[in-house]
């Protein structure tokens, strides 16, 4: 017997086979609200399922209304805006769980941050084979470009993103690192202020930590990185999109209007003598920080691809100018190859020597002829990711493909060994989301599978990570996969005091 | 050898263009095997240029000219002296010394190598290493398999040499390995691309070079040929061009995994209008005397060169940021290498007129026009 | 603020005042050829007629890439609903609609929805087969498409701060206006010399009483809204002339080229008010000395010129030569005001010290 039952929401509410966010099986077989959720609980059982649906109802719609949304294209080039589906059932992180992955995410980052420092500098993890050579070079992600550049305050990486989730135990493993321009923040500010609205007295009593701080630290860690000549005249801090057909120019432009700098693109702005200068009805006006949602490859078509429209021909001579800085760095994206994630525990003991705080998912590496066999052997039960994509795409996931799949797999694998990784299927906590009746004004409580998003900002004396964070959740029932979209929607974050 | 080469590289837009930002590969190395005793660039309309060395240890010079110009004219010319003679190979086991170098086969299982010279292993933009070169590398291992790396790498060399057709405007700037193969015709580009190719695909590290015939008088490009790394020897230049191990006349430019690394020019610009470009390399004898005599270096030198040989390329790329912004109205200056070395020396401007093939198009782009 | 926007906002100010003259012109050359009869030479006649406006509003190069005959079904069609031709109303709508798109985040939300809804909509119809077929549809057709603009006008004249962005939204719409009233009676000046010589439309056009075809100067009257405002002003019956003259210097009408180039002027000086903080060098030296940019030049030159002009000086030699300078004029103010405020400003060597 392991079922809640009482109260009309909860019902018959399951919580078999993985970890339950909010409840435990105690004594006697009895599922019980875990501690720090028990005053939520309590509210939670004073409703039933048609105010909870109306309020999400409400919530959902507002979220249309204020266009937080993301677009989806199809072939006609209308574009249909969608929301990221929200789930009012909060996650609660207790103050001690907290600040295990607030120090195991800080001694991620250094170490990463150290890293890629090295990496572009004298590569003494390679020179001592701690990392092999051959894989950081063979990297998709490895900039050749920038090795040698300096960054300001030797910092590559500002803004993270990293990936959370909670395997059977409940013990909280990094998925992914995320260290290019993370995206989804926006939806953690937006769903905060959705919460307040719709049941602030959930919040009464509760300590949760607020997050609406995060635009204005990541504005001053943003004009701490301008160079020196800004002077006087104060540094100009802009935010370059690739413009409004991408998925996130919603966030972009949110970003901006908060942080209160200019959303720009690409053509907004050109280079002279190595110094970047903004487009305006004004002439031109000097840029000293870049706040970049635009990838490496697509920035300068001088240094890199020679097609890209969305960056500016001359960017990277002014970033080796040392004239003006961008964030993330370029080249970040080395450390978020799948491959080298393998590797994060040792980095980590490299650098620091210490030992990881947060463990790391294990990961077969096809390049290892052993490790190859047993990928091969298991593909089966194993989920196989390119190196090199996230959101979700170039991933197999074992135990749900078809044959016709997982062959096509096998000779990917064979055929490209660098290219991609393979871990064993993570069974992903699972936290109460409400279900809305396919008929009818109600719904109840089930468990879906969830991860967690935390965002970091890492600046020159002190790294913040956001007390909150993106927790995404499989809405799909029985689905690991949380991304937008893939059925994906989000739940508020509450860190506790 | 001492030459002194003038690569001029002259652009003419129909109708005027802007924001116009280049990057070139124009200065030889100072490298064990050549010194650069001087470089300089001029740049006309007048810009800034900023200097760099890339990953790959090569020098690049950075420029924009941002407002409207009809015309591009950039004028490189260095002074450079290689240390060996116009027949003499420069690196490598010299005809009367037995080859040192290790069967190919036994490279192929070499970690070490492999992970030393990782991305002059593998694939490459240029460098696809499909069916076809691979055959073609096995095939000229089959007459021996127990053939050492040097001569896979010479008879290679010599098999393209002999069995492709060197035609200029069979191929074009963007031509792959496959294309070279199905045509069975190219420029040097290509054949350089071709044996980088065979190399790898047996497991033998081969890198591009961009450089010059420093005894082609006159030519409408600059050359190309290939090194591969052979222990013990370290990199070896062969220029399946001309069939054989380069010489003294080789003078290296550049390195990189294949033509995209390597380019004497890369840019883009804004506007319309087509562009025409006329490029025209000279290269002038400066002394006859055996190089070697004039520049070889002393016993510590020596070893110190070598030692840089063989340290990972990682360390070889270390860079500092050459940050020195040098404004100048259109040339700059540079002065590399032991200052000493060209002193003194007789200046006889003696043209060779031995029967070479003429300077080699490696073709030569201003690409991604960005037009508005 | 950032040339790419100021940018935008003028075209989408230029984009819908294109789509209502377009509406307006085509709209009125229905009711013209309407009026030919069914006869084989009336037939003619219209096809000619078509083929002007064709050559006036559009681009009859690219019209006739396409078509073998202009008439009254192809060149409506093409210039109300044709994806090929740029200058059509449903690209026009298309374009300030992408324009606002890139900068939805800057606008009143009623502003991109009403772009949005006009462009759905035109799409609709035009799915629906509700071409303009018949002159009484046409009509209604046009009538509504017009609606739509000034509705877009009266949210973005309530709902916009009058900040720079306005008035470049605004000499946007007034260089437009100024052009299309030009080519509007350009077309007219055309039907004449389809049906007449040369001498005798110069002629005709100049003429200070009622002529024969009157009704067809109505109708241009009317195309433009200007028919009450024509018979309060000149409390008199329709004579070309005077028709010419409202429509050119008057200095009240708001459709008269004069009227819209003092708007683009008055647009650019509190564009140019908004300067003090100029950061180049360049700029800064000008606004120094009072010096005014080309692109002010040119409109204050322009509207000097409308605005002490006699209605006989639009005359000589005639009537379109007169006009072809305007649109020639309003063409080269068009180019001084991307030069100097947009995103494809081009440098000149002097404003980069090397």
């Amino acid at each position: 017997m392991s079922t809640v039952s009482g109260g009309a929401l909860v019902g018959e509410y399951s919580t078999r086979n993985y970890y339950d966010e909010m409840f435990i099986t105690g004594e006697d077989n009895i599922v019980v609200p875990r501690p720090h959720y028990r005053a939520l609980y309590e509210r939670l059982a004073e409703l039933d399922g048609g105010a909870l649906r109306r309020a999400s109802d409400l919530a959902n719609r507002s979220f249309l209304h204020q266009g937080i949304t993301f677009t989806v294209y199809s072939d006609d080039d209308q574009g249909t805006e969608r929301i990221f589906p929200f789930d009012l059932i909060p996650r609660l992180i207790p103050a001690d769980e907290w600040h295990l992955i607030e120090s195991g995410l800080r001694q991620r980052i250094r170490a990463l941050n150290m890293f890629i420092h090295d990496i572009y500098h004298d590569q003494l993890i390679l020179k001592e084979r701690v990392v092999p050579r051959q894989l950081i070079v063979m990297a998709r992600h490895f900039r050749r470009e920038v090795v040698g550049i300096d960054v300001p305050h030797d910092q590559y990486v500002h803004i993270v993103g990293s990936d959370l989730v909670r395997d059977r135990e409940g013990r909280y493993l990094v998925l992914e690192d995320n260290l290019r321009s993370p995206s989804g923040v926006s939806y953690v500010l937006a769903n905060r202020t959705s919460m307040t609205r719709v049941f602030p007295d959930w919040f009464t009593g509760l300590g949760v930590r607020p997050v609406d701080h995060y635009c204005g630290q990541l504005a001053e860690n943003l004009r701490g990185l301008s160079p020196p000549h800004a002077g006087r005249r104060g540094p100009t801090v802009v935010l370059l999109t690739p413009g409004i057909y991408n998925s996130a120019y919603f966030e972009h432009a949110f970003l901006a209007q908060q942080m209160g700098i200019e959303l720009v693109e690409g053509r907004d702005l050109f280079v002279i003598d190595n110094r970047v200068y903004l487009r305006t009805t004004r002439g031109r006006q000097p840029v000293d920080v870049i706040y970049r949602r635009v990838d490496d490859e697509f920035l300068d078509p001088l240094a890199f691809r020679p097609d890209s429209i969305l960056g500016v021909a001359g960017l990277l001579g002014a970033v080796r100018a040392g004239n003006v800085a961008l964030a993330n760095a370029i080249g970040t994206g080395v450390a978020d190859d799948k491959v080298v994630y393998h590797y994060v525990p040792a980095i980590i003991r490299y650098y620091l020597g210490e030992e990881p705080i947060l463990g790391n998912v294990p990961t077969y590496l096809p390049t290892d002829p052993e490790q190859r066999e047993y990928i091969l052997d298991h593909l089966g039960e194993l989920v196989v990711k390119a190196a090199n994509e996230s959101g979700g795409y170039g991933m197999l996931i074992g135990p749900r493909a078809s044959e016709e799949e997982i062959a096509d797999f096998r000779q990917r694998v064979i055929a490209d060994p660098r290219g991609y990784i393979a871990q064993p299927v993570v069974p992903l906590s699972r936290s109460p989301s409400f279900i809305s009746d396919a008929e009818g004004g109600g719904g109840r409580l089930e468990g879906r599978h969830i991860d967690l998003r935390p965002y970091i900002l890492s600046g020159a004396k002190e790294i913040h990570i956001l007390p909150g964070g993106l927790t995404r959740v499989a809405l799909r029932r029985g689905s690991l996969v949380v991304n937008s979209s893939q059925g994906g929607g989000s739940k508020d974050t509450w860190v506790l005091r | 050898m001492r030459y002194r080469i003038t690569h001029r590289t002259a652009y003419r837009y129909a109708s005027p263009v802007h924001e116009s930002f280049n990057e070139v590969r124009l200065q030889p190395g100072s490298t064990d095997t050549q010194t650069c005793l001087s470089f300089d660039l001029a740049i006309d309309p007048p810009a800034t240029i900023i200097t760099f060395q890339d990953y790959y240890g090569n020098a690049v010079h950075d420029f924009g000219v941002p407002y409207l110009h009809d015309h591009l004219t950039i004028e490189a010319t260095s002074d450079v002296v290689t240390f060996a003679g116009a027949e003499q190979p420069l690196a490598g086991p010299r005809a009367d010394e037995p080859d040192r170098s290790p069967a190919l086969a036994a490279l192929v299982g070499d970690r070490h190598l492999a992970d030393e010279w990782a991305e002059f292993l593998t694939a490459s933009g240029y460098v696809a290493l499909e069916r076809d070169s691979g055959e073609l590398a096995r095939a000229i291992l089959a007459e021996d398999a127990g053939m050492s790396a040097h001569t896979f790498l010479t008879r290679a060399g010599s098999y393209i040499r002999s069995h492709f057709t060197y035609q200029v405007g069979a191929t074009n700037v963007r031509t792959t390995v496959a294309e070279v193969i199905a045509g069975g015709s190219g420029v040097c580009q290509d054949y350089a691309h071709l044996l980088i190719a065979l190399c790898r695909h047996l497991g033998l590290p081969a890198r591009y070079v961009s450089g010059y015939l420093g005894n082609v008088m006159e030519s409408g490009a600059s050359h190309a040929w290939t090194e591969a790394f052979v222990p013990p020897y370290g990199w070896l230049g062969l220029d399946p061009t001309i069939g054989s191990p380069c010489t003294g006349r080789h003078v290296k430019v550049a390195i990189g995994r294949d033509y995209a690394d390597v380019s004497p020019l890369r840019g883009t610009y804004r506007g319309g209008g087509e562009a025409t470009l006329d490029v025209a390399v000279r290269g002038e004898t400066l002394d006859e005397t055996q190089g070697m005599v004039i520049a070889h270096p002393t016993g510590d030198e020596w070893g110190r060169k070598r030692l840089i040989q063989y340290q990972t390329l990682g360390t070889a790329a270390q860079m500092q940021r050459l940050g020195a912004m040098t404004q100048t109205l259109g040339t700059m200056t540079q002065t590399l290498g032991p200052g000493g070395v060209g002193q003194g020396m007789g200046m006889r401007y003696q043209q060779d007129e031995a029967e070479i093939p003429r300077q080699q198009p490696q073709q030569q782009q201003q690409g991604g026009t960005i037009a508005r | 603020m950032l040339s790419r926007i100021a940018e935008s906002l003028y075209w989408i100010g230029r984009y819908v005042e294109r789509a209502e003259d377009t509406a307006r012109i085509t709209d009125v050359n229905f009711h013209h050829t309407l009026e030919m009869g069914a006869s084989e030479e009336a037939q003619e006649r219209r096809c000619r007629h078509w083929e002007s406006l064709v050559r006036i509003v559009g681009d009859a190069d690219r019209f006739f890439l396409t078509h073998s005959e202009a008439n009254e079904e192809t060149v409506p069609f093409y210039l109300t609903f044709a994806r090929d031709n740029p200058h059509s109303i449903v690209s026009c709508v298309a374009r300030a609609r992408e324009n606002a798109r890139t900068m939805r985040h800057q606008l009143a939300s009623e502003m991109w929805e009403v772009l949005n809804r006009f462009y759905l909509e035109l799409q609709r119809r035009h799915e629906e087969g509700e071409t303009p077929e018949g002159a009484e549809n046409a009509h209604d057709f046009y009538r509504w498409i017009i609606e739509y603009s000034h509705l877009f006008q009266g949210i973005t004249d309530s709902t916009m701060p009058r900040e720079e962005g306005w008035y470049f939204l605004q000499a946007g719409k007034f260089l437009e206006r100024a052009e299309k009233t030009a080519r509007a009676l350009d077309v007219k000046y055309h039907l004449l010399i389809a049906d007449s010589s040369l001498a005798e439309a110069a002629e005709l056009a100049a003429a200070d009483e009622v002529p024969r075809d009157w009704h067809q100067w109505l109708a241009v009257l009317r195309s433009l809204s200007a028919y009450e405002a024509y018979n309060k002003l000149y409390r008199s019956a329709v004579r070309p002339r005077a028709v010419i003259e409202m429509l050119t210097l008057s200095p009240v009408f708001p459709r008269s080229i004069r009227f819209a180039i003092g708007e683009v002027d008055a647009a650019l000086t509190r564009i140019a008010a908004h300067l003090p903080g100029l950061l180049d060098d360049d700029g800064a030296a000008n606004l120094l000395l009072g010096r005014p940019s080309e692109a002010e030049r040119a409109v204050g030159r322009l509207k000097g010129a409308l605005t002490y002009q006699r209605v006989d000086e639009l005359f000589v030699p005639d009537l379109r030569e007169y006009l072809l300078d305007l649109e020639r004029q309003c063409y080269q103010i068009g180019e001084y005001i991307e030069a100097q405020y947009f995103a494809g400003r081009v440098l000149r060597a002097e404003e980069v010290v090397v």
